[in-house]
């Protein structure tokens, strides 16, 4: 019989030691994934915790469990922490990914067959900004805006002119693999000129909206999604934050319409994280990771390499490797061997394959927690 | 930033395995100068029971 108060290296030491050499790769390595994070023992420490065990089906103090007078004052600290992080009406703090906060804020929105228009996915978009393979390019009929070859920044008169021919009813604003700020009242100007709602997944650049060192996408968009594990360094779910009149909606999608039980160890942690995202210490730390994105950028720059739209504004930059005797693929495996972790990614224009690519995205080095006031 | 411009340029230009074991050793140098987490297996098995 399993002893419930041993500890993980006897109950399960091969899970142990795996655990044990993925903290040694993340220690000893250069950890460049954009959309990766260190989070500090204290988020840890509270998705770690016995919260885990808790059903909690509903909303802080509408559950269809009891015992839930604990979960209740977690969650509704995540909820406090979240709107006053970010300065926004209304939030859900149950998504369980990213992915998911985007399904429930376009359902509270839209109704599958609709037209969605966003960032196309090989431009610097995301999966679930209308591509084929994804729910969101299967349940809605999905049109894309792209960026300009010359610039490789977005063209709003591009999206102007396409969103006046498609007339969507979603208009997504942000990517995965844009290192620009986006004209969030550019996108809000053609969303109303054409009757759609605009929604913006700011999942890449959270930590710096909330760190004040990028614009808010907030005041603009009807509905704001992200998830907490990127630059807001949290753990790994999502958060979708709105305006109050859609609240409703928006919490009905994410509870009964796409997920069960809410993981109440997660939200702990990502109040926990959302905290530390209140703290003066968190301005210095977003401050100095676009700092060194910048740097990284300039330097790769000197060096040869062509980063698309020629720079960043933010903690990721796409670097072109077209100019150079290797594919991103080659060069994320040939990174990797010497501890230097990216991804492979398309750029605009591509003549690769997905699974090959001629960009590789990278940022800052992640100006690791404990040190993020040095500059590296 | 510049050294790991340097990293990154030398890896992706010689991309001998000499030269990746090189650069692997002075990441791993690097990496260490800035520990993300104090006693590092600890704290990430061990979370909030104090094991």
């Amino acid at each position: 019989m399993t002893d419930r108060r041993a500890p993980l290296a006897q109950v399960d030491p091969t899970i142990y030691q795996l655990i044990r050499r993925e903290v040694e790769r993340q220690e000893h390595g250069l950890e460049l994934i954009a959309s990766e994070n260190f989070v500090s023992v204290a988020v840890l420490e509270a998705m770690g915790s016995a919260l885990t065990n808790k059903y909690a089906e509903g909303l802080p103090r509408k559950r269809y469990y009891g015992g839930c007078e604990v979960v209740d004052e977690v969650e509704q600290l995540a909820i406090d922490r979240a709107t006053s992080l970010f300065k926004a009406e209304h939030a859900n703090v149950q998504p369980h990914s990213g992915a998911q906060a985007n399904m429930a804020a376009y359902l509270a929105v839209a109704k599958p067959g609709d037209t969605l228009l966003g960032l196309a996915l090989p431009h610097g978009g995301h999966l679930t900004h209308g591509a084929p393979v994804n729910f969101s390019g299967t349940l809605f009929r999905a049109t894309h805006y792209g960026v300009r070859e010359d610039t490789g920044r977005i063209d709003y008169d591009q999206v102007r002119e396409i969103a006046r021919r498609e007339r969507p009813r979603l208009l997504i604003g942000g990517g995965s693999a844009y290192a620009r700020i986006i004209d969030f009242a550019a996108l809000r100007s053609i969303a109303d000129e054409v009757g759609a709602i605009f929604i913006v997944d700011m999942a890449h650049f959270a930590g710096l909206v909330a760190a004040g060192v990028h614009p808010s996408p907030v005041p603009h968009a009807q509905i704001v999604t992200t998830t907490t594990h990127k630059t807001l360094r949290g753990p790994r779910g999502g958060l979708i934050l709105s305006l109050e009149a859609l609240g409703k909606d928006v919490d009905k999608q994410v509870f009964p319409g796409l997920q069960g039980g809410p993981l109440e160890h997660v939200i702990a942690a990502k109040a926990v994280a959302l905290g530390e995202a209140l703290t003066p210490e968190f301005k210095v730390y977003a401050r100095q990771v676009v700092k060194n994105a910048q740097a990284l950028a300039a330097a790769l720059m000197e060096r040869g390499y062509a980063i698309v739209s020629g720079g960043t504004d933010t903690h990721l930059m796409l670097v072109d490797l077209r100019a150079t005797n290797v594919t991103g693929k080659e060069a994320q495996e040939l990174l990797d061997r010497a501890a230097i972790t990216v991804n492979k990614n398309t750029i605009p224009g591509d003549p690769q394959k997905a699974f090959v690519t001629s960009g590789a995205s990278a940022r800052r080095r992640c100006s690791r927690w404990r040190t993020s006031s040095t500059p590296s | 930033m510049l050294k790991v411009a340097d990293f990154i340029d030398t890896v992706l230009k010689k991309k001998d395995d000499a030269t990746i074991a090189r650069v692997n050793a002075e990441v791993r140098e690097l990496a260490e100068q800035f520990p993300l987490y104090a006693a590092p297996v600890r704290a990430a098995v061990a979370g909030a029971h104090g094991r």
